[in-house]
Parts: C-alpha cells; sequence; structure tokens
C-alpha cells in the first residue's frame, strides 16, 4: 500500500513561502537599485538647479547693491548742494571756525543720512533677494516634489505591472500545482459519489495522492462499504415486506368482492321482500273487494240475463243487455283482480296458442266491431305447448282489449302469432294511443294506467300487470314498444318452447 | 563729495581775509517770543538760537505763552517797558499777537506759513513796516516734482482743501500754475466744506485720480479726516503726498516741509541785518530753497507702489515700522 504523501497544506504553504520569498527579494533588489538610481539623479539635479539660482539671486543682489552705492555717491553730491544751498553764511560772517563746525556738522548729518538711507535700502534689497530667493527654492522644491512625486508613481506602476505579473506567473505555477494535487482528486470523488448517486454503489476511490486525499478515499470506500450493505439488506427487507403486502392485498381483494356479490344480493332480496310485501298486500286487498264485486256483480248479471228473456220491449232488452255485458266486463276485471291476488295458480296443459289467438280475437271481435276497427289475425299453426292456456288466454284478452280501446275509428288492430325455434310468440299491434317514452317503464307496474276514465269504461291499471305476472310465471316475457303518443304501440308476448312438455 | 565743501570755503575765504575790524556795535537786546511749543517753532527757535549766539547777540528774554494770550501780552508788555531792540516771533500768531502789543517794535518772525496771507506783509517782496521774516511757505515746482517722483506715472493730483481756508486755496493755486509748467500734470481741485463729506468725496475722487495732496489746512489735520482720507486711499491703492510735516508718519506718502532749524539760523541773518540799521519793511520774505523729505515705506507697501532709490536716497527721513520680508 502506498504511504500518503506529505501534507498537501504543508507543501502549498512552503511552495508558497518559497516563491513570494524569492520574488519579493529579486523585485526589491532591482526596484530599490532603480529608485537610488533616480534619486540620485534627481537630487543632483535638484541641488544644481538650486545652486544655479542662488547665484542668479546673489548676482543680482551684487549688482544691485553696487548700482546703489553709485547712485548713493551721485545722490549725496546733489543733496549736499541742496544742503548748503539754504546755509546763511553771513552769520558766521567773523567766525570762519564756527562755519566750519556748522558745515562739518551738515556734512556729516548728509552722510549719515546717506548711509543709513542706502543701508535701509540693502536691506531691502536684501529682502527682497532672501523673498525672491525663497520663492526660487520654494519652486525648486515644488518641482522636485512633482518629479519625486512621479517617480514614485512610475516605479509603484513598476511594481504593480511587474509585480502583478510575477504575482501571476506564481499565481499560474500554484493553480497548476493546486489542480493536480487538490482539483483532479476531488473531480474524480466527484464522479464517482455522482455514479454512486446514480445506483451505483460498487464504485470506490483510489487512495494515494496526498494524506488528505488519500484519508478522505479510505474514509470514503468504507462508509460506500456499509452503504452497500445496508443497501442489500434493506432490499430483501422490502422484497419480503413487499409480498407480504401482495398476498394480504389480494385476500382483501377477494373479501372485498364477495361482500360487493353479498350487498347486491342483499339489496335485490330487500326490493322483492318489498314487492312481495306491497303485492301481498294489494293482493290481500284486492281479493277481499273482488269477492264482494265478483257476487254483486255475478247477481246483477244474473238478473239482467232473465230480465232480458222475459222482456218484449227492444229498448228495454237492449238496456238489459248493456247492463249485462257491463257487469261481464266488470265480473272479468273483479276476475283480473282475484288472478292478481291469487298470484301464480296456473294450471298447465297441452295449448295450441294459434288457436287460443283466434278465441280471444273472437270474443273481442263485437267490441272493435261496434267501434268501427278491423282486427286482422295472421301467423302459422304451430305444435301445442304445455302451458296454461287460461292465462294466456287472459293475457291476450287484456292486449286486445288495451289495443281496441286505444284506436280510434277506421283503426287497424294487428294480431300476430309468430314461430320461432324456441319460442312461440304474440305480437298485438295497434294505431292507437301510443305510449310516452316516459311512461314505458311504469306500464307494466300494478294500478298504472294511460287510458282517460271513461264512464264504465274500467282501467284500474291491473291488466298488463297481471299480464306479465302471468307470462312470467309461465317463463315467459311480455315487451311493449311504442314510436311515441299517437303512434300507436306493439305488445309481444314471447312463451318459450320449454314449455313444451 | 567734498569738492562742494571745498568750493564753499574757497568762495568764503575773501570774508575772512584780516581787514579792518569793525568796532563791536552796541550788545542788542533781542527778545524771542513763541506762541505755542510746537516741533517746528521749537526747531527754529534751536536754529535761531545758534546763529545768535554765532553771532554773539544776546537774547534777554524768552517768551512762551503756550497759548495763553493774557499772559503773552503782560509780558510783551513788560519786553516794552525793559527796551528791548528787536523781537524775533515764531509762528504766525506770536507774529500778529507781537505786532499787535509792540506795534512800533521791530520784528523778525520766522516759521511762517503764508506771511502774505496772514497780513503781515502785503507782499513777499517786503512788508513794509517794522517786520522783516522768513517763511517755510514749499517752491510749488520743486514740490510736484519730489510728488512726481514718488508717484509714477503722476498725471492727475487732487488738492484736499476746505473752501474757507486761505492757505490752502492759496497752495492750490500756486501749485496749478505750477503745474501748468509741467507737462501732462494737472492738479484737480477738491473743496469739502464738511469732514462728514469727506467719505462720499472720496468715493467719487479716487478713481480718477492719481494721487491726493493734503496742503496745508487744518480743518483736515484732524484725528478722524486723516483716518478717513488714509483708509480710502489704502483701499483704492492710491497714494496721499502732504505738504504738511504733521502727516509724516500718519500714512502719507511722501511728506515735504523745510528745515525748521536751517529756518531760525536763517532768521538770525534777518535779526543782525535789522540790528545793523537795514530796514526791516524792505527785507524780502525769505523761503528756503531745500526741502526735508519724509518717506513711509509702510505705506507705500499698503498701496503696492515701488519707490523710486533716487527719491529714498535723497528723503531726510525714511519711516519703516513693519517688517518687510
Amino acid at each position: 500500500m502506498m504511504t500518503p504523501a506529505a501534507s498537501l497544506a504543508r507543501r502549498f504553504y512552503i511552495v508558497l513561502f518559497f516563491c513570494f520569498l524569492v520574488g519579493a527579494l529579486v523585485w526589491g533588489t532591482f526596484a530599490a537599485r532603480k529608485a537610488g538610481d533616480r534619486l540620485e539623479e534627481r537630487s543632483r539635479a535638484f541641488l544644481e538647479a538650486g545652486a544655479a539660482r542662488v547665484d542668479e539671486i546673489l548676482g543680482a543682489s551684487a549688482d544691485r547693491q553696487a548700482d546703489l552705492m553709485d547712485r548713493a555717491v551721485s545722490r549725496l553730491s546733489a543733496n549736499l548742494d541742496r544742503e548748503f544751498a539754504d546755509v546763511p553764511f553771513d552769520v558766521f560772517r567773523d567766525r570762519e571756525d564756527l562755519l566750519l563746525e556748522y558745515l562739518r556738522e551738515r556734512l556729516d548729518q548728509a552722510r549719515e543720512r546717506q548711509r543709513a538711507n542706502t543701508a535701509l535700502i540693502a536691506d531691502i534689497f536684501r529682502e527682497e533677494a532672501r523673498d525672491r530667493a525663497f520663492h526660487a527654492f520654494e519652486g525648486l522644491v515644488t518641482d522636485q516634489e512633482r518629479q519625486v512625486g512621479e517617480l514614485a508613481d512610475r516605479l509603484s506602476r513598476d511594481l504593480l505591472v511587474w509585480g502583478g505579473a510575477f504575482l501571476l506567473g506564481i499565481g499560474v505555477l500554484l493553480g497548476l500545482v493546486f489542480h493536480a494535487t487538490v482539483i483532479r482528486p476531488l473531480r474524480r470523488a466527484t464522479l464517482v459519489f455522482e455514479q454512486m448517486r446514480a445506483g451505483d454503489l460498487s464504485r470506490r476511490l483510489r487512495p494515494g495522492g496526498g494524506e488528505e486525499i488519500d484519508r478522505l478515499a479510505r474514509s470514503f470506500n468504507a462508509m460506500a462499504e456499509e452503504i452497500e450493505s445496508y443497501q442489500r439488506d434493506l432490499e430483501d427487507r422490502v422484497a419480503r415486506k413487499t409480498a407480504a403486502l401482495s398476498s394480504a392485498l389480494a385476500e382483501q381483494q377477494e373479501t372485498n368482492d364477495t361482500l360487493r356479490a353479498t350487498l347486491d344480493e342483499l339489496s335485490s332480496t330487500q326490493k322483492q321482500l318489498i314487492e312481495s310485501a306491497k303485492m301481498a298486500a294489494l293482493g290481500t286487498m284486492a281479493r277481499g273487494m273482488a269477492h264482494e264485486f265478483n257476487n254483486i256483480l255475478g247477481g246483477i248479471s244474473g238478473c239482467a240475463a232473465d230480465l232480458a228473456e222475459d222482456v218484449d220491449d227492444e229498448d228495454a232488452r237492449r238496456v238489459l243487455d248493456v247492463i249485462a255485458r257491463s257487469s261481464r266486463r266488470a265480473l272479468v276485471i273483479t276476475e283480473n283482480l282475484l288472478s292478481f291476488s291469487r298470484g301464480s295458480q296456473h294450471v298447465r296443459g297441452m295449448v295450441a296458442l294459434r288457436e287460443l289467438l283466434d278465441q280471444a280475437v273472437a270474443l273481442v271481435e263485437p267490441e272493435a266491431s261496434r267501434r268501427g276497427l278491423v282486427i286482422e289475425v295472421s301467423g302459422p299453426e304451430a305444435e301445442p305447448l304445455r302451458t296454461d292456456g287460461r292465462g294466456l288466454q287472459q293475457v291476450l284478452l287484456n292486449l286486445l282489449i288495451n289495443a281496441v280501446q286505444a284506436s280510434t275509428t277506421g283503426g287497424r288492430v294487428r294480431a300476430r302469432f309468430l314461430v320461432e325455434e324456441d319460442a312461440q310468440i304474440f305480437e298485438i299491434e295497434d294505431e292507437g294511443a301510443g305510449i310516452a317514452a316516459a311512461d314505458m317503464d311504469h306500464i307494466f307496474e300494478p294500478f298504472f294506467s294511460t287510458k282517460e276514465q271513461e264512464p264504465g269504461a274500467g282501467g284500474t291499471g291491473l291488466g298488463l300487470s297481471v299480464a306479465r305476472g302471468i307470462v312470467t310465471e309461465l317463463d315467459g316475457r311480455i315487451e311493449a314498444s311504442s314510436a311515441g303518443p299517437g303512434r300507436g304501440s306493439c305488445f309481444r308476448v314471447v312463451v318459450p318452447v320449454s314449455s313444451r312438455s | 563729495m567734498r569738492l562742494s565743501l571745498l568750493l564753499v570755503v574757497a568762495a568764503l575765504l575773501p570774508l575772512t581775509a584780516p581787514t579792518e575790524r569793525r568796532p563791536a556795535p552796541r550788545p542788542a537786546r533781542v527778545a524771542i517770543f513763541l506762541w505755542e511749543n510746537s516741533p517746528n517753532d521749537l526747531e527754529a527757535l534751536a536754529g535761531l538760537r545758534r546763529g545768535l549766539e554765532v553771532m554773539a547777540i544776546e537774547v534777554v528774554a524768552e517768551i512762551r505763552a503756550d497759548q495763553d494770550e493774557a499772559r503773552a501780552r503782560r509780558e510783551l508788555l513788560a519786553l516794552e517797558d525793559d527796551g528791548i531792540d528787536l523781537l524775533v516771533a515764531l509762528g504766525t500768531r506770536s507774529v500778529l499777537l507781537a505786532r499787535e502789543v509792540l506795534p512800533r517794535t521791530r520784528i523778525v518772525f520766522s516759521a511762517v506759513t503764508n506771511p502774505v496771507l496772514a497780513g503781515i506783509a502785503p507782499g513777499w517782496a517786503g512788508s513794509g513796516g517794522p517786520i522783516a521774516g522768513n517763511s517755510n511757505w514749499l517752491d510749488r515746482r520743486r514740490m510736484l516734482e519730489v510728488f512726481g517722483q514718488g508717484v509714477p506715472g503722476l498725471r492727475r493730483l487732487a488738492c484736499l482743501r476746505t473752501p474757507g481756508n486761505a492757505v490752502s486755496a492759496a497752495e492750490f493755486e500756486e501749485a496749478r500754475v505750477a503745474a501748468a509748467a509741467i507737462e501732462g500734470l494737472e492738479i484737480v481741485d477738491a473743496p469739502v466744506a464738511d469732514p462728514a463729506e469727506l467719505p462720499r468725496l472720496l468715493d467719487r475722487l479716487l478713481p480718477e485720480v492719481d494721487a491726493v495732496w493734503l496742503p496745508i489746512d487744518i480743518a483736515l489735520y484732524q484725528k478722524e479726516p486723516m483716518r478717513v482720507l488714509f483708509e480710502h486711499a489704502v483701499e483704492a491703492r492710491k497714494p496721499v503726498v502732504a505738504s504738511v510735516a504733521r502727516a509724516a508718519g500718519a500714512g502719507a506718502l511722501l511728506t515735504l516741509s523745510v528745515d525748521y532749524r536751517q529756518l531760525g539760523l536763517k532768521a538770525s541773518s534777518l535779526v543782525r541785518r535789522v540790528l545793523e540799521g537795514e530796514d526791516p519793511g524792505t527785507i524780502p520774505i525769505g523761503r528756503m530753497s531745500a526741502t526735508r523729505l519724509h518717506v513711509d515705506l509702510d505705506a507705500a507697501r499698503r498701496i503696492g507702489l515701488e519707490l523710486p532709490i533716487d527719491l529714498l536716497l535723497d528723503a531726510h527721513v525714511i519711516s519703516r515700522r513693519e517688517y518687510v520680508k
């Protein structure tokens, strides 16, 4: 196993220190020598300029002094003339000694005055010269400062440029070193991290390349091993749990289906129970009423028939006939009612259904003729079926009567008999009032009627309900169809041939 | 420089030749009278005394009035009683009072600014009376020449004076005449009736002239008018020149006057002449040909004026109080 190299940080700092040290030494030596040369040059120039100015000022001052002396000499002479112009010589007429003394006195005063004035003027010249020298040196110093400042600026600029270039070089070198020892290993590490994040936990870092990088790689590899092991364990546990959950889910689903079926069955049963209860109640009521009315109507019909035999008056006979017919119709209604209340009390026998149809048509034809209707019968002969002939006849009578009552004068009722392989079919079609789409679902319900109530027309709403009940008991079905109100209706009774045996 | 001295001595040699000496006159009795102890009068007195001493003329009395008229009159009258031969009066007021008190006494005056204007004499040719003397009245042309030397490019010189002052009026008039003979020079009359009007006058006047001349005018030689004048002049950077010694050191750039000691000495000559019998009324009133120049360097620096070296060499007094760098 390769031992890690010395600490990266230590190496980096050592390199950096030596680089800066060397650079600083080189640059400092160069810059100092250059600055020294320039300063020496500037100072020499300054001194030379200063000396020249001083020389110039002194020269000018000396010239002025010389000129002053010349002027002083010439002015003294003129001033003395003026001084002596006002001397009252006659005062000293007899005293020449005093005159001389006076004149000497005046001369001395004049000379002293001249000397004082000259000294004063010379003093002023000196002050002016000093002032000029001061300003000259001030200018030189300012100029010197400016030049030194320029020199300093230039040095600073050079330092910045060369120093910057040097530092740039150092920076590039250090950057390369840094890149090789730090950046590249980190990039490799980053790549491994990303591969692991993508799911490949088998990836590992290569140790080495420096103590820090080596330690990082080893630590990372150890961590990766742990993660991989943990993940495997986790996957196993997850798989087991998933299987258990799936099994539980399937059981739950099965249970749900069973519950749903049970619920549906219960719902249907509930409906049937409700229907049965309702029907039972109705049946009981209808039975009671039917019995009562049956008796009453039986009496009325019998009496009417007996009277009709004994009466010669045509009008009376006609009235009695109407009473008899009406009572018979009422008996039919009560019979229907009793049938409805009795429920499934059917007597089966071998019945030729085509013949049954003819019989039913014959019973209804008188009423149809009275209404001006035509009943058309069609259909082949067929093998008899074991079924309830009486019940089917009741059904056909109900349908034919409904068709006749729904039709208008001059209309046509068609009664067809159809034979299929597994069923024999009655179709009763009319061109009458028709059935609205909204009523189609309710026409087979008990007590539901669409007929207008005619006096003596009957219409309790039980006919179709009874018909359906009878057909259903015989394993058949009854269907209704209509194009709509005013467009006729068609009722189809399907009797399955299984009823043949 | 000694050439002039030699020439003078040579000129005097004949006078010194041993000739027959005149007999010494009776000692004259001369008195001196000063109305006030002004510096100029005292300078003149010193010169006078020296002259009289040289001439061995005894001064029997010296009256200093200190502006006390009563005492002055009294003492003057006492002189008459004592019998003096001649009275020397220094200053205009002295002369006038002496003439009034001692009308018959011979008087020699000195240090009188303008005896004609003062009424001492009808003209400069002589008093016509028992009075003779000399004056410190300046030669105007000489004055203007000196002013021109000190103020380069002097073209317009304003004469600041009070209208009622005869002396300053006479100075102005003489200067105006003298300026006419100097090419390019004009004297501008600047009368100020009330010193309170001086600021307004100066604000209007200073931009139009090159310098301001202060003649002998007692009303203006007061503290406040002079302060106002010099303040405005410095602000306008215009020089002030004066013909009165009092203005020297007060802010005037150039001040021209006379050597009062020499004036007094010259007056002693007049005393001798009168004592020797010359009619004082016929003696022309003497004037000085030389002037004394006082230069104030501080005033020059305040207005930024550089004075010619010749002027400085000619000056009798150069004032410089502030240090010049």
